[in-house]
Order: C-alpha cells, then sequence, then structure tokens
C-alpha cells in the first residue's frame, strides 16, 4: 500500500479512539439513543441506524476528498467549506436537540414550532419523526460536512495528491478507518440503552440535548471567528 | 433504574468530549516554548543547532504558510538534509500533518504547509524537525500558539 494510503488509514484507526469518540461520541450516541427509544431494537438490528450513519458521513468525505484532489489546494477548497461547515455544526446541534427531544418523548411538543415553517425545523422533524433507519444515511451525509480537526490533516494529503481519483480513495480509507472505534461506543451504547430504560434513557436524551447546545454555541463561535 | 446509573450513563456520553477539550485547552498553554509571532525560534542540540520561522506574521490557521529551518552543525551551514516538518497537536490526536523542506541556500530549507483549525478551540501546536523524510525521531521540537 502506498504511504498516503497508509497513512490515511492509520490516522482513522488511531483518530478514532484518540479524537473521534470524544469529539463525536455525543453525535454518534444520539441516532443509537433515538432508535433505542422508538423501536426499542436490540441486537445486530439495533446497529443499522450506525452502520447507514457512518456510510453516509464516508460518503460525504469521499467527495471533498476528490474535490480536494482536483482542486490539488486544501486552503482554496477548505475556505470555500468553512461557511458550509460551520451551518453544518448549527444544524447539527438543532439536529441533536431534536433527538434528545425525541429520546425524552417531547418530540410531539415541537408541533408549535413546525408551523413557524422553518426549512430546519421541517427538515429535522421530517428525519426524525419516521421510524425507517434509512433517515441516518442522509444524516451521515449532512454531519459529514462537520468542522474536523482531524479530517482536515487527511483532507491535505489528499489535495496533495493533485489527483480526484486518488483523493477519494484516501478519504475512504480514512473514514473507514474511523469506524472501528466509533461502532465500538455506539454499541457499547446501544447495549446499555437497550437495557436501561426509564431514568437511565432519559439521562441520555438530556446529555444529547447538552451536548446539541454546546455544538450550536460552537458553530455560532466559528462564524465570528471567520 | 437507579438516578446514580442514570448519572453515569450521562456522564459516559460526556466523558472526554468537547467539552473536556476546551478545559484542556488552557493547560496546553503551559507547553509553549517558542512565540513563533516574535520571530524565528532557535534551539540547539548536541551538534545541531535549528531555528524555525513560519511567514506571515501573526500566525493563524487554515492559510498557506511558510515555514523556514535553519540548521547548523557546529555552528557551520547542514547541507544535504531532506528536512520534514512534523506537526501535531499536544492536546489532542489530529494525526501528523507533514511539510517536506526544501533547500534554499546552505543550510536554509523552506516549504509551504497550512496550520488547520481545532473547532474545540485548541490553539498550541508542537513543529517536529526531522531531518530526514525517513527518521522516525525528530531531531528538535517547538511548540508554539496561533491565532
Amino acid at each position: 500500500m502506498e504511504t498516503g494510503y497508509l497513512f490515511a488509514l492509520t490516522t482513522g484507526l488511531l483518530g478514532g479512539f484518540g479524537h473521534c469518540i470524544g469529539m463525536c461520541g455525543p453525535i454518534v450516541a444520539g441516532p443509537v439513543l433515538h432508535q433505542s427509544s422508538q423501536a426499542g431494537a436490540a441486537g445486530p438490528a439495533s446497529m443499522l441506524p450506525q452502520v447507514l450513519y457512518h456510510a453516509g458521513r464516508i460518503t460525504t468525505y469521499a467527495i471533498v476528498g476528490a474535490c480536494m484532489g482536483m482542486a490539488g489546494s486544501f486552503v482554496n477548497v477548505a475556505g470555500k467549506l468553512a461557511g458550509v461547515q460551520n451551518s453544518v455544526m448549527i444544524i447539527a446541534g438543532l439536529v441533536m436537540i431534536f433527538m434528545g427531544l425525541g429520546i425524552l418523548g417531547l418530540l410531539t411538543g415541537t408541533k408549535r414550532l413546525e408551523q413557524h415553517n422553518l426549512f430546519v425545523l421541517r427538515t429535522a422533524k421530517k428525519l426524525l419523526a419516521g421510524t425507517s433507519p434509512l433517515r441516518y444515511y442522509p444524516l451521515g451525509l449532512i454531519l459529514g460536512l462537520l468542522p474536523c480537526g482531524l479530517s482536515y490533516t487527511v483532507f491535505i494529503a489528499a489535495a496533495g495528491t493533485g489527483a480526484p481519483g486518488a483523493g477519494m480513495l484516501i478519504m475512504l480509507l480514512f473514514g473507514a478507518g474511523t469506524v472501528p472505534a466509533l461502532a465500538l461506543f455506539g454499541a457499547l451504547v446501544s447495549y446499555f440503552s437497550s437495557r436501561a430504560r426509564g431514568l437511565v434513557l432519559k439521562a441520555g436524551g438530556v446529555a444529547v440535548i447538552a451536548m446539541g447546545a454546546y455544538y450550536i454555541i460552537k458553530g455560532i463561535r466559528l462564524y465570528a471567528e471567520m | 433504574m437507579k438516578p446514580s446509573a442514570a448519572l453515569l450513563f450521562a456522564l459516559l456520553l460526556l466523558a472526554g468530549g468537547p467539552l473536556a477539550a476546551g478545559a484542556q485547552s488552557a493547560k496546553d498553554s503551559g507547553l509553549v516554548d517558542c512565540r513563533i509571532d516574535a520571530g524565528p525560534c532557535t534551539k540547539t542540540k548536541g551538534r545541531l543547532s535549528a531555528s524555525l520561522d513560519i511567514t506571515p506574521k501573526p500566525v493563524k490557521v487554515m492559510r498557506e504558510a511558510t515555514f523556514i529551518v535553519e540548521l547548523k552543525d557546529q555552528g557551520r551551514p547542514l547541507i544535504g538534509a531532506s528536512p520534514v516538518i512534523g506537526l501535531t497537536m499536544p492536546g489532542m490526536y489530529m494525526g501528523t500533518n507533514r511539510v517536506r523542506l526544501n533547500p534554499v541556500k546552505d543550510g536554509v530549507y523552506t516549504g509551504t504547509g497550512v496550520i488547520i483549525r481545532c473547532p474545540s478551540g485548541k490553539k498550541v501546536w508542537k513543529a517536529s524537525v526531522f531531518l530526514k523524510q525517513t527518521d522516525k525521531t525528530p531531531a528538535i521540537s517547538y511548540t508554539f500558539e496561533v491565532n
């Protein structure tokens, strides 16, 4: 395997445990808890939302990696994406708050908000109110655009290839490398949430809401720093 | 279900997360040994003396920067090296962003790279200078804060 590809895979594997669980753990836990609170799925079926979420996330990485490779410049593409990424951070926060409300059984209370016809609120409601696990793929596609320092490091390598195919492959390998750690974390959350009902699940919902609020504040701060 | 179990579960979701990362950033500032915005930082290790400078100033994240390294062996320009800078973050695993340097004159090597932005707010970076691209151990390292 070429050095660049090996670098991407090992950065993903190491970063999954050393970076992603800390930074993105709550985002991974949100869909798992949300699905558990709705369907109570256990066993392998409970992993489907996660698999689809990661597939969506890696698809986005691959597309951005191809763009980086085609442009041959990290700064140019990252500069164009910065505003979008900061918005995605705010959207992620909103989605997590909605998920948290869903886990707490309070999502029906958002009907009043929906009357305001806000696009984000309507989309989030549509995404989270259904029961199909397929909705987690588009969620992964969107949240794959979250600003992330670790992925920036690998995007620089993707840009350095100067070729869209190589840039895409580098990001695919990086994304795949991050999966074991996040899947393990998600499986742990799923295991606990499938057994822990009531107060424990509600505590998870409150934690997801708290993290959602944190992401919104962080997204606004990143905008201010631009 | 016991409230303590609920609290433990909530803490599991938040443990080591972005909130903790923010609290860590103040601790990282204590590691800084190079005020890169003030000018080149020079360090000596055995026979080797190395100075690092980054331009343009102030050094900012997410923009192309030129890394300049001047190497001296017992006071004489070190010719024939193929140095690489490995950029890492002391407070969080961010992978290693490698910047290859090329000789511009005797003992002076430059390369272009980008110091990335960490959304957690951390701004302390470590630049490790390797004399060869294949070296596993850095010759000299500098820890600095960016804007």
